[in-house]
C-alpha cells in the first residue's frame, strides 16, 4: 500500500528538493566525506521542516538553508574538538587573531611552477584539499568554487566582511603551500625511486 | 606589478573541477521523507503522545525566573497539549524564556539541545543560535531560564530538545518580533525571512 503524505511533506518536497544536490556539493567539500554530508544534509532538512511556515516566505531559500547546514556544521565541529589545544591556522597564530583585519584577498606567493601544468594540479589538488582547516574550506567553497561574493560569504558563515577576507587570504596561502609541499614529497619520491633503480 | 590575482587562477579552475561523488542512491527521497516523519510543522498529534507516556513533559512559558514553578502549576492544560507558546517582543527587547522540564524521576546525562531562529538570539551566544550540553533532571519541575534577545523583527521560534534514553522531547516558543514605530505602532517586519 502506498505511503500517504501529508501536504506539509509535498511541499516540503516541492520547496527543497532541487536545492539539495547543490546543499549535497557544498556539503562535501566542507566534510570530504559522503557520510558526514549524507549525515549533515539529513539534519539540515529536519530542523527546516518544522520550519515550514518560515521557509514558504523566504526569496531566496538556497542562501538561506546553506548559512543553517553552515551553524550546523560549526556545531558539530565544536562538539567533536575534545582537545583543548587551540588549533593553530595555516600563519601559525592561534585562534582568530587578526581576523578582522580589512585585508585585501590577494596572494603575495608565487604559484608552484609545474602548477601551470593543469593534469597535475587537477590530481594533486584533492589531496592538498584534504589538508585544510575546515574553516578554510568553506570559505574556498563558497567564493571560489560557487562563486558568492564576499559579502555573501561572510552573510552564510556569519562573520564580519574583513574577516572573510582574511580566512580566505589565509585559505589560498595554505592551499599554495600545500599544493607545493604535495609537488616537492612527489619530486623527492621520484629522486628515491630512481636512487633505487640504480 | 605581478596581477595576484590572476595566479590563482588556475587553481580556481582545478577547485572547480574537483570532483563531487554522488550520494548513496536514494539519499534526496529518504532524506526529505525523514525529515518530513521527524518532525511534524504542526505538532499537535506528536504531543499528545509525549505527554501520555508521562515519563517526561515539558511546559514552555513566559515569565520571571522566580514565578517559573508557580507558572507551571497554572499553566492552561491546553496550552501544555499543544506543545506551544507564542511570544511577543519589541525589536531590540531582551526578555527570558523560562522552560520547564517535568520529569517523573531523576534523569542522568539528559542532553539539552536549544535552538532558535528569526531574528532572535540567546543573549550571550550571538553567533550560536544553538547550545547543547548534559545535565541531571532532577524529579519534579527542572527550570531552564533563557534570555533572548529580539535582534531583527519577523518571525522566530525557540525550539527545546531533551533527550534521554533515546526518547526525544521538544517544547516548541513562538516568537514575533515586531517593530515600534516613533508614534507607538507595531509594524510588519520584511526582513526577517532573510534572517532565520
Amino acid at each position: 500500500m502506498p505511503k500517504v503524505r501529508s501536504s506539509e511533506a509535498a511541499e516540503f518536497d516541492r520547496l527543497l528538493r532541487d536545492h539539495i544536490p547543490a546543499l549535497y556539493r557544498y556539503a562535501y567539500r566542507w566534510t570530504g566525506s559522503v557520510e558526514r554530508t549524507e549525515d549533515l544534509v539529513q539534519e539540515l532538512l529536519t530542523r527546516l521542516f518544522p520550519q515550514l511556515p518560515q521557509l514558504r516566505r523566504i526569496e531566496r531559500l538556497r542562501p538561506w538553508a546553506v548559512r543553517v547546514m553552515y551553524r550546523i556544521f560549526v556545531d558539530e565541529l565544536r562538539r567533536n574538538r575534545r582537545s583543548p589545544i587551540q588549533y593553530v591556522g595555516a600563519s601559525g597564530v592561534a585562534g582568530s587573531a587578526g581576523d578582522d583585519e580589512d585585508l585585501e584577498v590577494a596572494d603575495e606567493a608565487e604559484a608552484p611552477p609545474d602548477l601551470a601544468d593543469r593534469a597535475m594540479l587537477q590530481e594533486r589538488i584533492v589531496a592538498a584539499w584534504a589538508g585544510l582547516l575546515e574553516e578554510h574550506r568553506v570559505v574556498l567553497s563558497m567564493h571560489d568554487i560557487e562563486g558568492y561574493s564576499l559579502e555573501e560569504t561572510a552573510e552564510i558563515v556569519g562573520v564580519p566582511l574583513g574577516t572573510v577576507k582574511s580566512r580566505l587570504h589565509r585559505a589560498r596561502t595554505r592551499l599554495r603551500q600545500l599544493l607545493v609541499e604535495g609537488t616537492n614529497s612527489a619530486a623527492r619520491a621520484c629522486r628515491l625511486v630512481g636512487d633505487s633503480e640504480r | 606589478m605581478s596581477n595576484v590575482t590572476d595566479s590563482f587562477d588556475p587553481i580556481r579552475d582545478a577547485l572547480r573541477a574537483m570532483p563531487v561523488p554522488e550520494p548513496h542512491p536514494g539519499f534526496v527521497d529518504r532524506a526529505i521523507e525523514n525529515a518530513s516523519e521527524a518532525a511534524p510543522p504542526v505538532p499537535r498529534r506528536r504531543w499528545r503522545a509525549v505527554t501520555s507516556r508521562r515519563e517526561v513533559w515539558w511546559g514552555a512559558v513566559v515569565g520571571a525566573l522566580a514565578a517559573a514553578l508557580a507558572i507551571v502549576a497554572v499553566l492552561p492544560r491546553e496550552a501544555v497539549d499543544r506543545g506551544t507558546s507564542d511570544v511577543a517582543l519589541a525589536l531590540n527587547e531582551s526578555r527570558e524564556i523560562s522552560v520547564v522540564i517535568e520529569a517523573e524521576r531523576e534523569l542522568t546525562d539528559a542532553r539539552i539541545r536549544i535552538h532558535v531562529t528569526g531574528g532572535v538570539e540567546l543573549a550571550g551566544f550571538a553567533d550560536q543560535p544553538q547550545v547543547e550540553w548534559t545535565a541531571t533532571l532532577v524529579q519534579g519541575a527542572n527550570v531552564l531560564a533563557l534570555p533572548v534577545y529580539a535582534r531583527l523583527p519577523g518571525e522566530g521560534r525557540l525550539v527545546a530538545v531533551v533527550e534521554h534514553g533515546g526518547r526525544t522531547k521538544r517544547a516548541v516558543v513562538d516568537l514575533h518580533v515586531v517593530e515600534v514605530s516613533t508614534t507607538g505602532r507595531t509594524t510588519e517586519s520584511q526582513r526577517g525571512s532573510r534572517n532565520a
